[in-house]
């Protein structure tokens, strides 16, 4: 499995070569085109519980396409807004995908769907978070163009702006207002990171859009 | 007749210079500048191929572009200079015709044509892409001349030798030397359409034989799927 990524900053999609018998898993919807040698068959992953909590809570599909290659061939596969795609080879290392975050992985990573607390569920950001781990190429994908920022103490990130973070930072979630207007908005939430690791930030944000849209709306 | 594609990237517009006598046509509303002299003239269909007033209107409304046609000359026979955006943040990119056979644009990837380009609507049909982008209609350019289309996202030039398949909502133009048959992607029958389903990806379209197909890194309904369940209920 080769990765290669065209149009980053703002429009980016990745192409993946397969061998023959080679697969990779991916979000619902996230292929692009692709050869004819390919086939796709859904997957759930970890389990019909941890899938319907990606669905419900993690911003994620129910379903994962897997796609075999018969014969080499290549697919492309892009995000649902448009932005960065990031592509990290994992070592028997993890990181932590905000949701909406993940496009798709190696058969070999384990993903497995995390919660971080009931405030959380007002974030409007999804209660939910992916932690992919193992061995294999993990492909990302963000509204906006992404920031790369290590951190060394303490950094404070808006929870709609998190893409994704090494598990060894610790975080907690906090609203920059008090508990009252928090809960009620759903707005001004943040991460307040610590410790020593890579942390990844987007540079838009979805709910964000929503919400200006909203008055737009004709009711 | 000058047609020249700006700013690649996310924000690609159309600059278009006419000589005195020469017209170019677009969706209405792609107009964001011109020189003051510019002619605008608003129809149901295209003058110099005489199409079908309101019915060719209607149908191009079921392919997802606009109702009306502009059409763009000189007031004073002086050279005019204008420029077009499309809706979605993309590339645009110029389609050369000439004379022999035509392309096929999705609904909403039209912006627009000139020279002796004439542009019809022609029903899909099942067979030929139940979900080719916006609908069943695709838009039909031939004859020869520039066509102008744009895309969500970047756009790539596939050129299919064999067999090549395409997710339907990433379709952006392709040339008629092609075979398209719309599909599932996950295997046959009754199954294959329902795991197609699951999987997020409806239909592909599968091209067949020797030929360009422009695609688009993103597919706009996939996008209004994921804003829309965040906006209050329409009643």
């Amino acid at each position: 499995m080769r990765v290669a990524l065209h149009g980053n900053p703002d429009a980016a999609e990745a192409t993946i070569s397969l061998e023959a018998g080679e697969t990779f898993l991916a979000e619902s919807g996230a292929m692009t085109r692709m050869s004819p040698t390919v086939d796709i068959t859904p997957r759930l992953t970890g389990g019909l519980l941890g899938s319907l909590g990606r669905k419900l809570f993690g911003g994620e599909s129910l379903v994962m396409g897997e796609y075999q290659a018969r014969q080499a061939g290549e697919v492309s596969i892009s995000n649902t807004t448009p932005g960065t795609i990031v592509h990290r080879t994992l070592n028997d290392e993890s990181l932590v995908l905000a949701a909406g975050a993940f496009i798709a992985c190696s058969p070999d990573i384990k993903i497995r769907t995390r919660t971080h607390g009931l405030r959380q569920l007002f974030s409007g950001s999804g209660a939910f978070v992916l932690e992919c781990s193992g061995r294999g190429d993990l492909i990302m994908g963000s509204f906006g163009s992404v920031i790369e920022k290590k951190v060394d103490g303490q950094f404070t990130v808006d929870t709609g702006h998190v893409f994704a973070w090494e598990p060894g930072l610790d975080y907690r979630i906090r609203g920059m207002g008090n508990l009252k207007s928090t809960l009620l908005s759903g707005e001004g939430l943040v991460m307040d990171f610590s410790g020593n690791g890579t942390l990844w930030v987007q540079s838009r944000n979805l709910g964000s859009l929503a919400h200006w849209l909203n008055p737009f709306c004709r009711g | 007749m000058e047609i020249s594609i700006r700013d690649s990237g996310l924000f690609g517009h159309v600059d278009v210079s006419l000589d005195p006598g020469e017209t170019f046509t677009s969706e209405s509303g792609a107009l964001f500048k011109m020189s003051s002299n510019t002619r605008l003239k608003t129809s149901t269909r295209q003058r110099t191929s005489g199409g079908s007033g309101i019915l060719g209107a209607a149908k191009r409304l079921l392919s997802g572009q606009s109702f009306f046609l502009t059409e763009y000359g000189s007031r004073d026979n002086q050279p005019v200079t204008f420029s077009l955006a499309p809706l979605m943040p993309g590339d645009c990119r110029r389609i050369d015709l000439e004379g022999r056979g035509k392309w096929y644009c999705t609904g909403g990837s039209w912006i627009g044509c000139g020279g002796d380009v004439s542009i019809d609507t022609e029903f899909a049909g099942w067979k030929k892409g139940v979900v080719g982008g916006e609908g069943m209609f695709y838009l039909v350019c031939s004859g020869s001349g520039p066509v102008v289309v744009s895309a969500f996202g970047k756009i790539h030039a596939v050129e299919v030798d064999g067999q090549y398949h395409v997710d339907s909502g990433h379709l952006v133009a392709y040339q008629d030397s092609l075979e398209v048959e719309a599909g599932v992607a996950t295997g046959g029958g009754f199954g294959g359409f329902v795991s197609s389903g699951l999987v997020g990806e409806g239909f592909v379209l599968k091209f067949r034989g020797r030929g360009t197909v422009y695609v688009q890194t993103h597919s706009p309904s996939r996008f209004g799927m994921t804003v829309g369940p965040t906006l209050p209920a329409r009643n």
